[in-house]
């Protein structure tokens, strides 16, 4: 696996590599030693495979909420406390 | 200064391409901390970043399916000021720029401030700077107004459409309850609707996502509005909106700026 994340950051960063044709990137995994099935994704431009072998499970991306109304605020806030009450009572 | 103040946080972008973005900066801060909390969104990502550091633990287990996104962002500041406290020099390492649709990092450099210890915030490439390149984009041309899709939805915004319009996060439209991570044909229906308000249903506009991997090419699909429900959108799309009208000139302010030019 090092390997391909060496490669993918090499590549990421190399203005050459990025732009190289199939032949030449194949080259490259190859002198980079890439598991010769991961080299074949990448060739392809096939992600999903590289993911599945190496970091299967769902990444969640959304890190942001929108900012909520007053008067939503005001509705979670009662909630809030609603739920709190009936705890306290239970 | 006691051993609990030496504590610090350092929230850093790497950037949205694996490799390419990330600054000398960012990876000083990464390989002089102490711990590195990521929270980025791809998997392939959070391994380079498990390459940059010994200890390098993922935030992506403070997601759930249905677990109020408010919730999980108080999970993750919480996780990284329990070890600034503890006087370790803390970084976190987030996808893209650390305070663009971020939440958990601006909370959590306001939080350990508050509390007295040193907190930054650098800045990163954001799938904002990857669209204007990818669109060739420039905001300064004609202006262009960014919103969060389902606050869009929900008030009444001054739409000036001509100008481009940004939505992020039209992936997850229309949520009202701030636990889910997609859309459906029905809300982004709800979406076409509020548009039409401001452009025609012909018009043409653009889903984009940037490149996360350098072997891929960024999404640029191009639709009618009137495509946006049948439109398969995920977690890291954006969508674009084209001018639709050109700008207005205001003769009166011309007048007066050109009598001031003339002179007195």
């Amino acid at each position: 696996m090092s390997n391909v994340i060496d490669f993918l950051e090499r590549m990421g960063a190399d203005a050459t590599l990025r732009a190289a044709g199939t032949e030449a990137l194949a080259h490259e995994l190859i002198a980079s030693a890439v598991d010769a099935g991961l080299a074949a994704a990448i060739l392809a431009g096939d992600d999903a495979v590289l993911r599945d072998r190496l970091a299967p499970g769902k990444f969640y991306g959304i890190q942001l909420d929108r900012e909520k109304d007053p008067e939503e605020e005001r509705e979670d806030d009662a909630e809030e406390s609603s739920v709190r009450f009936t705890q306290r009572q239970a | 200064m006691t051993e609990a103040t030496r504590g610090s946080l350092a929230c850093v972008g790497v950037g949205m391409t694996l490799g390419s973005h990330l600054t000398p900066l960012a990876r000083g801060h990464i390989e002089s901390a102490d711990v590195v909390f990521v929270g980025v969104s791809d998997g392939l990502v959070e391994q380079w970043v498990r390459r940059l550091h010994a200890d390098v633990r993922s935030l992506q287990p403070f997601y759930a399916e249905d677990k109020p996104r408010q919730a999980t962002y108080r999970d993750m500041v919480e996780a990284m000021l329990a070890e600034v406290r503890a006087g370790r020099r803390v970084c976190g390492v987030f996808y893209g720029h650390p305070g663009v649709f971020a939440q958990a990092p601006h909370e959590a450099v306001v939080r350990a401030r508050q509390e007295g210890y040193a907190a930054r915030m650098e800045p990163g490439v954001s799938s904002e700077d990857c669209l204007y390149a990818d669109l060739g984009l420039d905001p300064g041309k004609l202006g262009c107004q960014h919103f969060e899709a389902t606050q869009f939805m929900l008030h009444r915004r001054m739409v000036d459409s001509s100008a481009w319009l940004l939505l992020w996060q039209v992936g997850i439209a229309g949520d009202l309850s701030g636990g889910r991570f997609e859309t459906d044909a029905g809300r982004l229906g709800v979406l076409l609707d509020v548009l039409t308000r401001h452009y025609p249903a012909r018009h043409e506009v653009i889903v984009y996502q940037a490149a996360v991997l350098p072997f891929q090419e960024p999404r640029i699909e191009r639709m009618p509005l009137s495509a946006l429900p049948a439109a398969t959108l995920g977690m890291s799309d954006t969508l674009a909106v084209p001018p639709c009208r050109a700008l207005e000139p205001d003769p009166s302010i011309r007048s007066r700026l050109a009598s001031l030019a003339a002179g007195p």
